[in-house]
């Protein structure tokens, strides 16, 4: 019954055109971060070209201040926002998960400290505090993820909660207490698995809130200088003045396009998979 | 006689807290589901209790199973007070006691196979025994339950199975230990009537073969009738007559038991008598507790059942009724 379930699931999936269009979307951005060094026409870290050179030939979206090639910094630049932002939903999906499930099943004190704790986080206005956390414990791959992370736990967890408190009124979470199962076996195959496909579809919403933080930290000069995300680009073009030259054509938009694009891939995807989970927004066809 | 007694529940009382009104003027009602329920279950005989819905039968059994914690009273069983019980040793009694729940659609988890589903009471108690030996109680367990042949059924998922032989599987989820004890919360209430007698006899069946003991909790006076060596009716959260199904059945006592009893067993009686044994007017369990809890219902009040709070009284040997009138009813019928 599992393996049918998920190809029903797989079936939805692909039977609306959004969530096909985002998965496909996915696939092409994971391909272009797995195959980066050979799609790459140059090194995106080496001086390959004079500076500031207009799209040619050779540098099909042109080179920057300092004579990198663009569109290798792109291509490259893929596996860095998609790390960040999977990553950075990964944990935040998992503490939610345990925030969630504890809160949920606890209940009582628990519960109500949990939630209130969910409360300050949501209503914390979360860009200046990033800037601040981030500013506060340095520009790094790793802080990045834990900033995004630390910020984006929350709405899953109430979300995850919500599913929890209907999954231990079930009669089966009672009976297993009844027969005198330990909570942690409850937990892991009563309560878990019913608690997964929700995980997973805030998952890929969260992913897709991840890259858009890690953009606008990256933009703002917060981002790894060592490892050149989108964002990154954006920053030195706008430090470089092409905002304000032609030069925000090749320099400027693409970028911007490819985070636009990818933030949509993973919000159509995180769409298409909350109508599996919740049958009342299925469509019939 | 009380080495025979294998569960004994004394004055157990569970209340809930109703909260009402805005912020400043809030008021806590409290509300009983359970008042003061009193009753012994010996080794070897089912008790039945039975009673409308909401009058604390299901509060009961899941209090006696300790998956919710009682307000007062004490419950003890094979001598042992399970009230004072911390949780791991309230694990270790599970073993001798186990549950029968009422809808067998709910209580399989629909992910599990049979298999796992059966495994469960097993890796929570004996999870130290070797995989062949645990494979062969599941086995058995199956066999118990009729469902042949077993092998067919153990890879199997609950929404594979009918009603009937879901809550077969969950009977063999309960016996799989080998309980002294089990508690059967409405096991049949969910099914259709033709299954019905199937799982009665199964479970009358296994008490014969394992000697189980049983709390059987119904609102069907005729299942109970069938099923229990006595029943326990309960009203408003009290146990308003207890005895031998027998005499329940042919002597009723209370007014409360008569209403049952005469709409089981002739509805002729019941149009002629239409008047003195509908049951009328609200129920209302969050009131104080001044007088017999059936007054507002009852066709036999007197001036003391308004003030005064009939306590259990024998009328015969094992057999009592908590109501002021029963003297003057039994002459009246007789």
């Amino acid at each position: 019954m599992v393996n049918q379930k998920w190809k029903k699931y797989w079936q939805v999936l692909t039977s609306n055109n959004i969530g096909l269009f985002g998965l496909i979307l996915l696939v092409i951005f994971l391909l272009i971060a797995l195959l980066a060094p050979i799609l790459a026409p140059f090194d995106p870290s080496a001086r390959v070209g004079d500076p500031f050179m207009k799209p040619n030939s050779q540098f099909l979206l042109g080179t920057n201040d300092v004579g990198q090639d663009i569109l290798s910094e792109l291509l490259y630049g893929t596996r860095i926002s998609l790390l960040i932002g999977v990553i950075a939903a990964f944990i935040s999906i998992l503490l939610g998960c345990l925030v969630g499930i504890i809160s949920g099943y606890y209940g009582g004190k628990t519960d109500a400290f949990l939630m209130r704790l969910v409360d300050l986080v949501l209503v914390i206005p979360f860009l200046p505090l990033m800037i601040l956390l981030a500013a506060f414990i340095g520009p790094s791959f790793w802080n990045i993820v834990l900033v995004i992370s630390l910020i984006s736990w929350a709405s899953p967890a109430r979300v995850i909660r919500s599913q929890v408190l209907t999954l231990k009124t079930k009669g089966y979470v009672e009976a297993a207490k009844s027969i005198g199962t330990n909570i942690t076996v409850i937990l892991g195959r009563h309560i878990l698995p019913g608690v997964i496909p929700i995980a997973l579809s805030q998952f890929v919403l969260a992913a897709s809130h991840s890259i858009l933080i890690e953009a606008s930290l990256s933009f703002l000069g917060l981002g790894d200088p060592f490892t050149k995300s989108w964002g990154t680009i954006l920053y030195y073009a706008q430090a470089r003045g092409a905002f304000l030259t032609d030069a925000w054509i090749w320099w400027v938009l693409p970028p911007g396009l490819l985070i636009t694009t990818l933030v949509i891939g993973f919000a159509f995807t995180g769409y298409s998979l909350e109508e599996i989970l919740n049958p009342r927004l299925r469509k019939e066809r | 006689m009380d080495k025979s007694i294998l569960l004994k529940v004394r004055n157990l009382k569970k209340t809930f807290i109703k909260k009402s009104g805005t912020f400043l003027k809030r008021k806590k009602t409290e509300v009983y589901a359970v008042n003061n329920v009193n009753f012994e279950v010996k080794q070897g005989e089912i008790l039945g209790i039975i009673g409308e819905s909401g009058c604390g039968k299901t509060t009961t059994a899941r209090m006696v199973m300790r998956l919710m914690k009682e307000t007062e009273g004490e419950i003890s069983f094979e001598g042992v007070n399970l009230c004072n019980l911390k949780e791991s040793e309230t694990n270790k009694i599970r073993k001798k006691m186990q549950m029968i729940f009422q809808d067998p659609y709910d209580t399989l988890n629909p992910g599990m196979r049979i298999h796992d589903i059966l495994m469960e009471p097993i890796n929570a108690h004996e999870k130290d025994l070797p995989y062949e030996t645990k494979y062969r109680k599941v086995i058995e367990a199956i066999e118990a339950i009729e469902l042949k042949p077993a092998e067919d059924f153990i890879n199997r998922y609950p929404h594979q199975l009918s009603g009937g032989q879901r809550q077969r599987i969950a009977i063999a989820r309960a016996i799989i230990l080998k309980p002294s004890f089990i508690a059967a919360d409405e096991p049949t209430s969910m099914l259709d009537v033709s299954v019905r007698a199937g799982i009665l006899n199964l479970l009358l069946d296994l008490r014969k073969k394992m000697g189980l003991t049983m709390m059987f909790i119904t609102h069907d006076l005729s299942t109970a009738s069938y099923m229990c060596d006595r029943i326990a009716v309960m009203y408003q959260g009290k146990i308003v007559e207890i005895g031998p199904t027998k005499k329940i059945i042919q002597h009723p006592s209370h007014p409360y038991t008569k209403a049952l009893v005469a709409v089981v067993k002739d509805l002729n009686y019941f149009i002629k008598n239409r008047e003195k044994l509908i049951l009328d007017g609200e129920v209302d369990s969050t009131k104080e507790e001044k007088g017999c809890p059936f007054v507002a219902r009852c066709p036999h009040k007197e001036a003391a059942c308004h003030t005064q709070v009939p306590e259990l009284e024998d009328v015969d040997k094992g057999h009592s009724v908590s109501c002021h009138c029963h003297t003057e009813l039994l002459e009246k019928t007789s």
